[in-house]
């Protein structure tokens, strides 16, 4: 018999959790090669074991997968007395265990009346006679399986937190969201594993040992934030990741520098993580009063089924919303809380590949995703919280893009690409296309992990991050050139590659949510950010590998006058994902022909039973017909294409036709364009007016002018020993009185008395 | 179960201490360490079935024998007994005096015996003021807890020891008479006896006046705030941790400061609920409506969180740094405690007139808050108790605490660096620390019954992180210079020391039901002794 995937589910998290046991207890003695073997097998073997997974969840929804295969239910006949049906289903499951041509144990799905028994078995069996007897006997029938809703896989490890009714159980679930997530993670992880063995290689065993353990633990933190099956439980992934960030950032942490960058990342970050535990709470709060004493569970189903499109405490769960969104904001490093994603750019490449560009930094989009029917009906004072989201992620995909243009190191650019980017998964979620912004999110990992991978190869070769002392590499280098400038293209949104159908998409769904009925003309607006932002990419892109490939050599930072070809070990993942940059334009081809249904694209239309359609929440949407749809996809494509190729041109025209001189000649331009580029080059300033109007006076000023004026001074040499002092002296004072003298102590009692009486007297009268 | 369990946990450490004054050489350090060492572990042994053999479906006391005549023209008993709430808190603390004791073994060297003598009559006070089930006795082990840390300062202190030593322990002493001037008063009106257990029946059968009530709880109140200690009450705290050995302030931050919130919970909250919930009216040409205790109490707490860790980073002292560290979580447990009583809600509860979807949300949200708060304070217990012992592992080495002389301490020193770091972790409670789950259901019942506090206390999250982090970095990261860059790391002993907590630390963060479920009755327990 076949165990059940199910078992798979905490497999796929214990791998990664073990390898990194395993290397951080042992890695130091045991050699770079067991290390390696070690780190690199546990996300491969986690990704089979998710590919298992889809295949699995592929064969439940959609009958078999080969020809071979067939997939029957028994169910109960119409009008029939007899036993219960449960019983009945069980008493044929048990009889059906002693055949040992079926596939799966039998399994049974549904309730109460609708119960069934499921059987995957050969091709015969549904004309199978023995089984049509089997059935008849428990007054069943054979039926073909009827596609329900997608099928997930879910798996309960007992529970974690219970006090009163508020009940949090150790549960996972694996459905058609969070599978796409986890190949994603565990494929690219696995290649940046791959890959880092070589960029890692000259590193001292213990610290190989430490970054590999480190690595694995993401894998695993990443992969509970993904198949947590209720919020709490994806919080531990959530803070765990950003643990990871913060140990990977600061992984070289001699350099007192980069250890900042990590405290800050994880400090930000925090800062976002109150508004998911406040958001928690406040869905929780609307929770109770909807459930009025059932149990309290933070399970996403239990959350969308109950406040999805709920009209009551609908300011608990707008609020609840909104709160969520600012944690996203912080993890996906949007306005306001984007600015730590440019500093963790002082972690290895590779980290920033995997977690700072593939991965983590896409927990936002995710989480939106995963809450999507919560989100979808969610309003703060009258205003669509996805319209915030939108509106913030149109800004964030502007702005940082703008400011990837004027960057000179290699990794800065690409963190404000991201940046930039996960806006654009943000716009995409806020218009509710949750595929297209999975979509962008996919296409996404592969092509900036492809540019973070090659960025590294170069940094590698040339001992500098800096594209000034770059130039000329496409002789030296060519695999990392050729497999960069794809990643670089599909970045730009050039035309048939991923990411210029994967932005189209976005764009149109921001398009026809401004089309819908009653739609504010800021979503125009957002349109035409998002379109401007397609341009600014092209250009940053362009420039990028301008800077880096074209012309010549300017000589490296420190011992690197001879830049060398990318090891195997690093050429084959740039290779793979090169690949994969242009195969992931499959997943999501337009469609174009009109007798293609509109959003028929692939990987939308698999996510579209688990996440919420803006069909579905939209009134009157999308308003256009069929018909206009598709001139609406056309004419959104044609004007992508030239955004991009507009850009591209512009970026070539700058930094392609020119011969760069020895130093960067972009410092040379004068007056309006030098304090333009002043400003990009310092992203807006952002960075120091934070540091400058909140964590300098808010944090170190007011905390230490607290505790040297009011803790120490007022307090406790005022009030506390002040109190001590007065103590003191009041007995210095009554000490004058104890002479000894007996006829003193009689005069003090006469006075006394005195005094004592005439107020006695006073207060009768 | 006859077994005399309690008695031994007291007396246990008493004899040792005992038998070690009198017996062991002066000389034989070796021979000193190693007996208190088994005589605390013992101890932590005889503890632990109380554990597994508490009866959650019971709930209440349980493991004690009737009240023994004691004093007996006061009234006074010897009566022991442990519910979840004290059976933790005695566990608690026997798993932490062997770590104490192996804390102790590089940084002290003078008196050795003395030192050793007074840890073990400090267990025993420690264990016994959980136990006391008498208001006399409790008084009682409460008082002689102070001796052996007023001395454990005082003899074996930093510089400043005198000044600290006093300061804590005249501020202790202060709250103390407070609260002994109440237990008389309480002795008279509740018919001349010490014993609890008649002092609640007595007082749910003939309720005090509120009044009364409200200066009783206000003397009790005092005296806990100071332990906890809850600002602006704390200075004595900052000064007795820099100036305390490791294995002091080990106790302090872990156990001793737990007497503060254990005190609101068996004293305060069950005797005079109407007490915490009366707005004291103050006349003064016309009469000002004062806030009641609980709401004061909740203010300071919230305050507490946020001053607590603002002070944290303005430190230059390591010690110093985390002992206001504790200001700010402890800050916490207080809010949790009393929110749910806080203001006119909170009235309208102990006076019976709360009802329905209200007395369901405050009742809710109150067990979540006070479990959390309990579990928080075993949390904190572990987390800081790491953090100081790691600190104390610095000072023998560096014999400087100064942040500023430190530095880049993880190159010389992996293994401590890696320890600190999951004790800071532990601390800003991630996720699968015990802080957290302790954390998480303090918010959340404080959320369900006042959210301005949640929003208050919910900073404690990212402000924790700052200067944890920020102290991280400063000692352990960037490059190690001069005596840094040659530091010892953590040697055996000291990691069988430390390790014990790191690691319990994950398991109650990943398991806590046992533990959650011998503290929810305890709750359930104080809100019957609410009324309404």
């Amino acid at each position: 018999m076949f165990p059940k995937e199910t078992a798979l589910l905490p497999a796929i998290i214990l791998i990664p959790l073990l390898g990194a046991l395993f290397n951080g207890l042992f890695g130091k003695r045991l050699g770079k090669g067991i290390v390696s073997t070690v780190a690199v097998a546990a996300p491969l073997i986690a990704f089979f074991f998710a590919a298992a997974l889809f295949f699995g969840l592929h064969a439940a929804d959609h009958g078999p997968l080969l020809s071979q295969t067939s997939v029957v239910v028994l169910k109960a006949k119409k009008d029939t007395a007899g036993s219960s049906l449960p019983g009945r289903l069980n008493k044929a499951r048990r009889e059906l265990g002693k055949r040992d041509d079926l596939f799966k144990i039998p399994e049974i799905e549904g309730k109460d009346r609708n119960q069934v028994l499921r059987l995957v078995g050969p091709a015969s069996l549904a004309g199978d006679e023995a089984l049509k007897t089997l059935a008849h006997r428990h007054n069943l029938v054979v039926a073909p399986a009827a596609s329900a809703a997608p099928r997930s896989y879910r798996y309960n490890l007992g529970t974690w937190i219970h006090v009163g009714n508020f009940k949090v159980d150790f549960e996972f679930v694996v459905d058609r969201l969070s599978i796409i997530l986890m190949l994603v993670i565990t494929g690219v992880g696995f290649l940046i594993h791959l890959y880092s063995t070589d960029y890692m290689g000259a590193e001292p065993r213990g610290t190989y040992a430490r970054y590999f353990s480190y690595l694995n633990l993401f894998i695993a933190s990443m992969l509970v934030l993904v198949m947590g099956g209720n919020l709490l439980i994806l919080f531990i992934g959530w803070e765990g990741v950003g643990m990871c960030s913060y140990l990977l950032i600061g992984f070289d942490y001699e350099d007192a520098k980069k250890a900042a960058c990590g405290t800050k990342a994880f400090v930000v970050n925090r800062i976002g993580d109150m508004g998911v535990v406040l958001g928690m709470f406040c869905l929780l709060a609307a929770l109770a009063e909807t459930t009025a004493g059932g149990t309290l569970s933070l399970n996403f189903q239990t959350l969308n089924l109950a406040l999805g499109g709920s009209t009551l405490n609908a300011g608990l769960i707008g609020a609840g919303c909104l709160l969520l969104f600012f944690g996203c904001t912080g993890k996906s490093a949007q306005i306001p809380l984007h600015l730590w994603l440019p500093d963790a750019m002082a972690g290895p490449t590779p980290v920033s590949a995997l977690i700072h560009a593939a991965t983590m930094v896409t927990a936002g989009i995710y989480l939106i995703a995963r809450m999507s029917p919560i989100f979808a009906g969610a309003e703060v004072i009258g205003v669509p919280v996805l319209g915030i989201v939108a509106l913030i992620g149109g800004l964030t995909a502007f702005f940082a893009g703008a400011a990837a243009i004027g960057q000179d190191d290699i990794k800065k650019v690409l963190a404000y690409s991201t940046v930039s980017q996960l806006g654009y998964m943000f716009l995409g979620v806020g218009a509710l296309a949750m595929g297209a912004a999975v979509f962008h999110l996919v296409a996404h990992a592969f092509f900036k992990a492809v540019l973070f991978l090659g960025a590294g190869a170069v940094i590698h070769a040339t001992h500098t991050q800096s594209m000034r002392r770059m130039g000329g590499l496409k002789n030296y280098m060519p695999t990392t050139y050729w497999t960069m400038a794809i990643g670089a293209l599909a970045l730009a949104g050039f035309p048939l590659l991923s990411g210029f159908f994967s932005k189209d998409m976005i764009l149109l769904a921001t398009l026809l949510r401004a089309k819908a009925a009653g739609a504010h003309w800021i979503w125009y607006v957002l349109y035409l950010l998002g379109l401007g932002t397609g341009f600014l990419t092209a250009v940053y892109s362009t420039r990028l590998i301008g800077m880096t490939f074209w012309g010549d050599y300017r000589g490296g930072g420190p011992g690197g006058r001879h830049p060398h070809a990318a090891p195997s070990a690093m050429a084959l993942p740039l290779f793979v994902l090169g690949v994969l940059t242009i195969g992931a334009a499959l997943l999501g081809l337009p469609a174009l022909a009109a007798w293609m249904e509109p959003g028929a694209e692939i990987l939308p239309h698999y996510l579209a039973p688990v996440v919420a359609q803006a069909s579905d929440y939209l009134v009157n949407y999308p308003a256009v017909s069929s018909e206009l749809y598709h001139r609406y996809e056309i004419g959104g494509l044609l004007v992508g294409a030239m955004a991009s190729l507009f850009g591209v041109a512009v970026g070539w025209k700058i930094w392609g036709s020119r011969a760069p001189s020895q130093v960067g000649w972009e410092s040379q331009v004068s007056g309006q364009l030098a304090s333009i580029r002043q400003v990009l080059a310092n992203a807006w300033y952002y960075d120091e007016w934070v540091n400058k109007r909140f964590v300098q006076p808010a944090v170190l000023y007011l905390s230490a002018l607290l505790w040297e004026h009011v803790d120490d001074n007022a307090i406790d040499r005022g009030l506390v020993d002040g109190t001590g002092r007065v103590a003191v002296q009041l007995s210095l004072f009554t000490r004058v009185f104890q002479t000894g003298h007996v006829a003193r102590y009689a005069a003090y009692f006469v006075v006394g008395a005195v005094v004592i009486l005439a107020s006695v007297h006073l207060y009768s009268i | 179960m006859a077994l005399p369990f309690l008695e031994v946990l007291i007396l246990l450490p008493l004899f040792g201490a005992l038998v070690i004054g009198l017996f062991v050489p002066r000389e034989d350090e070796g021979a000193v360490r190693g007996a208190t060492l088994a005589v605390t572990l013992v101890n932590f042994f005889v503890s632990l079935p109380l554990f597994f053999l508490y009866d959650t479906s019971k709930g209440g006391f349980q493991f004690g024998r009737p009240p023994m005549d004691w004093i007996e023209p006061l009234g006074a008993s010897i009566h022991l007994g442990v519910d979840g709430l004290s059976l933790l808190l005695v566990i608690l603390t026997t798993f932490l005096m062997p770590i104490a004791v192996l804390s102790s073994y590089r940084g002290i060297t003078t008196k050795i015996k003395n030192f050793h003598v007074a840890i073990l009559i400090m267990e025993a006070a420690l264990v016994g003021v959980f136990m006391a089930r008498d208001l006399l006795l409790f008084f009682l082990f409460f008082e002689i807890m102070l001796a052996p840390m007023f001395l454990l300062i005082g003899v074996w202190g930093g510089p400043n020891r005198i000044k600290a030593a006093l300061k804590f322990f005249i501020y202790t002493a202060v709250g103390s008479l407070l609260m002994l001037a109440a237990m008389a008063f309480i002795y008279t009106q509740a018919g001349h006896t010490f014993d609890l257990e008649k002092i609640t029946q007595s007082f749910r059968d003939n309720p005090l006046p509120a009044t009364t009530q409200f200066w009783l709880c206000l003397a009790f109140v005092i005296a806990f705030a100071i332990k906890v200690p809850i600002f602006p009450l704390h200075t004595w705290l900052p000064h007795a941790h820099v100036q305390a050995p490791t294995a002091g302030s080990v106790v302090l931050a872990a156990v001793m400061l737990k007497i503060g919130g254990y005190g609101f919970l068996r004293f305060c909250l069950p005797l005079f609920p109407q007490g915490v919930t009366l707005q004291p009216e103050l006349y003064l040409g016309t009469t000002i409506l004062l806030p009641s205790i609980a709401t004061a109490i909740c203010w300071l707490g919230a305050i507490g969180v946020v001053y607590g860790a603002l002070m944290a980073l303005a430190q230059k002292d390591l010690k110093r740094l985390i002992a206001y560290s504790s200001i700010s979580h402890l800050g916490l447990v207080v809010l949790a405690i009393f929110a749910a009583l806080s203001g006119e809600v909170g009235r309208q509860w102990t006076s019976g007139a709360a009802e329905g979807a209200l007395k369901a949300t405050l009742e809710a949200g109150h067990t979540r808050a006070v479990t959390g708060a309990v579990f928080q304070m075993i949390a904190h217990g572990l987390s800081t108790g790491a953090l100081f012992f790691l600190v104390g592992v610095i000072y023998d080495r560096r014999h400087t605490k100064e942040i500023a002389e430190l530095g880049g301490l993880a190159t010389p020193a992996p293994k401590l660096a890696i320890c600190f770091v999951l004790a800071a972790l532990a601390s800003v409670a991630l996720p699968t620390t015990a802080g957290f789950v302790g954390e998480i259901l303090i918010l959340l019942g404080v959320f369900e019954t006042n959210k301005i506090f949640a929003v208050i206390g919910v900073t404690g999250m990212v402000l924790g992180a700052t200067y944890m982090l920020w102290a991280v970095q400063r000692v352990f990261f960037g490059p190690a210079e001069g005596k840094n860059a040659t530091m010892k790391d953590i040697d055996r002993v000291e990691l069988a020391g430390v390790l014990p907590l790191l690691i319990f630390g994950f398991v109650l963060g990943l398991f806590p039901g046992p533990f959650l479920s011998r503290i929810e009755p305890v709750v359930q327990t104080l809100i019957k002794s609410y009324g309404g």
